[in-house]
């Protein structure tokens, strides 16, 4: 019977590993599959580099039950050399009928196990029947005693085996990387091939180079098996992340050098190090599908900070910022406890659903599944997600489907956020509906069939959260400039489980004719807790309009209007808005960027005094952020600081931390992966 | 960054003439605008007023003429979750019938001989590496003709190491057991395009040895022999798959891949 315990993906674009058990009798099945929990799910990939990069692996266990409860023996009289096999001879064989018939001798000089007469053909028919595809074998022995042997992408262990010892393992069979470990003689061959090994001692042509420190001396440890040894090691040295040349490796104790001090191609139970832990990522990057297209930000531990969320097919990972950079610490695939099962066309909606001062995830799919579903994903209470509560086609009042749209939003004032859901496209006439967060779930308070009071709900209807009249609770504003004769703009306050209309605006706003391409951004520009307006329309007129209306609670006035230029930016036809708080001073501003319209990129601020703009920019680049029509903008809080004042920008290779104050500046770049080297980087 | 060469348009901080972006277009003033027929028609919405309760709203048809509504809102209802929730339910499918697949072979090196010991349609996509990235190792080739199908480094050949002693009596044991394997297998994916029992004698496969390092670099159309000389050598080939040399089991694996 084979059980896929780690589903990555289709078998062609995933390396995949095969686990087969051998002296596990009918009665030892759970502690079979224990055992391969504890090695492999929770050891080798519940650690560092197998950690993060979980989705370019599926694993298959295979349970084979063998008619006898553990293995055969096999003991040798080593003739007093037991590092020299060539002496040896057989004591005492023991066999017994196992499904795979391997052979534990528990002698060093004998890999520890060997294999038995039928052994080959009885792991090939297993491999051919249940995971034809396999490209990493690891075969559990029913055996106490330690030993393991590996080679040729296959790994044979006992239940004593350390999941340290295997993830040392797989670094030689799916990295390819060189033990770093030392002993008792000099090496006198040439170059190596390994990446992680080198004779080379010239810092300008050292292989891995770009990690070392400029004050790091080369060599940085010199003499058998070195360390640190070459001046004063700098303070916050560590032996596994700091990278130098160190004398001794690839089991020899001088004449060769390594990378670092310890990595765990050398002591098995560090972390691995800069240069083994980038050729993993490097060639693992295709099998992982990965890209930064889908990113959502969040602060999912409370501490003020945005967090990034980084979603992949059937996988999340969450980043955690420390206000300069980010770090893995939650690394999902296929599902979170719960289960919530990820697919590539969820939806994510971030927000502090049950008021513990942590962001939750609400996430929505209505399109890989036979049903509709809603989940909602709440702190593991071990910086990962869990599922809190699941939802299948339907909660009580409202029916999902395809088009469903979602708004965050804390409509009752009550600390946690709710849920505003809006279908046009779906049924015969428009619904909507106030989804109130109970903490633990949803429950449709209030629902509008076909209109909203004081509007006729169509397919089009744009709609914007923001508290306007400044009680604590967040309203809806709705726009439609589509499918009517003139175009509309309501404002609808909620009273907790209702809403009501404040003010409908019809074809024309306060100083603002509307029309079909405005774009409308709802933020308190003036900081006085009442939610204003920015419309912006650059396609409609002769030249670019942009106005700021403040609300009084109940109604809009137009406070400022840019015909054409805002003070410092020359508005064009394809300006994008994205409303932050630039300065901290509570009054919302915009972040803006155009990339068609002009012979180079901008990307610009527009700062609000409550009354008016004044703006700055950065062309083409923003440090080492070359600006592109590709790039996504994300305004979030990733430094902790007053306002929001930081943007995630991201597109398919690259992610970036760009914050605003004092001026638009490059915090931190990404390439491919995120991982933060002590020095250099992985391009 | 965008050429320079066909438009100079720089933006101006202290520019003070607005750009005008369609002259054709009008400019804005606060008036309102005079309405757009929609189908020769105005359509407005209802009066502020009668719209909470009267209706013009556009309805649709839907799904040949019926109306589809959703079920009344009877009121606030919690509902009741499971402590624990089952899978979400597979898309019962309607896609499975245009589902990608690719043929997988494995292939075995043995005694320095390359051969082909399966062959298997199996469902979905696979990894199509454009760039070699070999440090230590091997890496395959496989091509029909001159075009070349695949190529897919193999990092880890050739030898087996006992695991270092927890408790070593010397120091040998503190490190691996090293001993030569006589064979090892891998998996090479093609399109199934690509393959047909045709065209099988055309099929070609050569396994080299980094000589020195290849750091990602994009692989071109001619042969990894003739784009990286000097950094590859040739370790073994399989020349030809001949299909009635092979045993019969295989040769039925092939055809039912291939058909």
């Amino acid at each position: 019977m084979v059980t896929q315990i780690l589903k990555s993906g289709p078998v062609g674009q995933k390396k995949n590993i095969a686990v087969l058990g051998d002296g596990f009798a009918s009665a030892d099945q759970t502690d079979y599959n224990n055992k391969v929990k504890e090695l492999l799910i929770d050891g080798v990939f519940g650690h560092d580099y197998f950690y993060e990069d979980k989705q370019a692996f599926n694993i298959f266990r295979v349970n084979l039950i063998s008619s006898e409860s553990g293995v055969s023996q096999r003991r040798y009289n080593e003739a007093g050399t037991p590092s020299d096999s060539s002496d040896d001879t057989i004591i005492s064989t023991t066999l017994k009928n196992t499904a795979l018939g391997y052979i534990f001798s528990g002698s060093w000089a004998h890999c520890w196990l060997e294999r038995g007469t039928n052994t080959s053909t009885l792991v090939q028919n297993a491999l051919n029947t249940w995971v034809p595809d396999y490209d990493l074998v690891l075969v559990i022995l029913n055996e106490p005693g330690f030993g393991g042997c590996g080679g040729g992408s296959f790994q044979i262990v006992t239940k004593a085996s350390s999941w340290e010892v295997m993830a040392h393992e797989f670094g030689h069979g799916s990295a390819g990387l060189a033990d770093e470990y030392c002993r008792n003689k000099t090496y006198t061959g040439g170059e190596p091939g390994s990446v992680n090994l080198t004779i080379n001692t010239n810092r300008s042509t050292l292989k891995w180079q770009k990690f070392v420190k400029p004050s790091t001396p080369i060599p940085t440890g010199i003499g058998g098996c070195a360390n640190h040894n070459q001046g004063t090691k700098p303070a916050g040295w560590t032996r596994d992340h700091d990278v130098g040349l160190f004398e001794g490796g690839g089991t020899n104790n001088m004449g060769i050098y390594r990378p670092v001090e310890n990595c765990r191609m050398n002591g098995n139970s560090p972390d691995f190090c800069p240069v083994c832990y980038t050729e993993f990522k490097t060639r693992m990057h295709p099998f992982t599908g990965r890209n930064f297209k889908n990113c959502y930000t969040g602060d999912f531990n409370g501490d003020g900070k945005d967090d990034l969320l980084v979603h992949n097919d059937n996988s999340i990972m969450i980043y955690r910022s420390n206000g300069t950079q980010l770090d893995v610490i939650f690394s999902a695939v296929e599902r979170v406890p719960g289960s919530w099962q990820f697919k590539p066309g969820d939806q994510f909606f971030i927000g502090d659903f049950n008021g513990d001062g942590k962001d939750e995830v609400v996430v929505y799919n209505s399109t890989n599944w036979n049903h509709e579903y809603l989940g909602y994903l709440v702190d593991d209470g071990n910086n990962g997600l869990k599922l809190r509560a699941r939802y299948t086609n339907s909660m009580p009042g409202w029916q999902f489907q395809e088009n469903d749209k979602f708004f965050v939003a804390d409509f009752n004032g009550d600390g946690k956020k709710d849920l505003f859901v809006y279908n046009g496209d779906n049924w015969s006439i428009p619904y909507l509906a106030m989804l109130q967060s109970t903490g633990s779930g949803f429950q449709v308070v209030k629902r509008y069939d076909k209109n909203l009071p004081g509007w006729n709900m169509s397919k089009k209807d744009q709609f914007f959260v923001g508290d306007f009249s400044g009680d604590g609770k967040e309203d809806l504003w709705v726009f439609n400039g589509d499918n009517w004769s003139i175009p509309y703009l309501g404002m609808l306050s909620s009273n907790q489980t209702s809403l009501t209309m404040r003010k409908r605006y019809d074809n024309v706003l306060p100083g603002w004719q509307m029309r079909q391409g405005d774009h409308y951004y709802v933020a308190d520009f003036d900081g006085n807790g009442k939610k204003d307006m920015y419309v912006f329309n650059g396609i409609n007129w002769r030249m670019a309009y942009l106005g700021m209306l403040k609300s009084n609670g109940s109604s809009l006035s137009m406070v400022k209007r840019y015909d054409g230029n805002a003070p410092g930016w020359q508005m064009r036809k394809h300006d994008k808005h994205y409303v932050g708080d630039i300065n901290g001073d509570g009054k919302e501003d915009l972040f803006v960027r155009n990339y068609p319209d002009w012979n180079r990129e901008y990307l610009g601020t527009m700062r609000s005094s409550g009354t008016s703009l004044s703006c700055q920019w950065k062309e083409d680049w923003v440090g080492e952020w070359n600006l592109g029509g590709i790039d996504e903008f994300i305004p979030c809080n990733f430094e902790g600081a007053l306002g929001k004042r930081d943007l995630i920008v991201h597109n398919t290779n690259w992610l970036g931390m760009i914050r605003s104050t004092p001026n638009l500046s490059l915090r931190k770049i990404y390439y491919k992966w995120i991982h933060n080297y002590k020095h250099g980087r992985n391009w | 960054m965008k050429s320079r060469m066909f438009n100079a348009l720089k933006m101006d901080s202290q520019a003070k003439k607005p750009i005008v972006q369609n002259s054709r277009l009008r400019l804005m003033s606060t008036k309102a605008s005079r309405p757009r027929r929609i189908k020769r028609k105005i359509v407005l919405m209802e009066d502020v007023k009668k719209a909470d309760g009267l209706s013009l709203a556009i309805t649709s048809k839907l799904k040949r003429g019926r109306r589809l509504h959703m079920d009344a809102f009877t009121g606030v209802k919690n509902l009741k979750l499971p402590k624990t929730f089952d899978d979400q339910e597979e898309l019962k499918t309607k896609e499975i019938i245009n589902v990608a697949h690719h043929i997988q072979l494995r292939m075995k090196v043995i005694n320095g001989n390359v051969e082909v010991v399966g062959a298997r349609k199996v469902d979905g996509g696979f990894v199509k590496e454009s760039k070699l990235h070999l440090n230590e190792g091997l890496v395959y080739e496989i091509t029909k003709g001159r075009r070349r199908l695949q190529f897919g480094v193999i990092p880890d050949f050739g030898e087996e190491r006992g695991f270092p002693s927890p408790n070593p009596k010397n120091e040998a044991e503190k490190g691996h057991a090293v001993s030569q394997l006589k064979e090892f297998d891998f998996n090479v994916r093609v399109l199934p395009n690509d393959l047909s029992l045709a065209t099988l004698k055309a099929v070609k496969v050569n396994l080299y040895r980094a000589k020195s390092a290849i750091s990602s670099i994009k692989v071109t159309d001619v042969s990894l022999e003739k784009q990286f000389a000097g950094k590859l050598r040739k370790m073994a080939s399989m020349q030809r798959i001949t299909i009635t040399k092979l045993p019969k089991a295989l040769q039925n694996n092939f055809k039912k891949a291939l058909k």
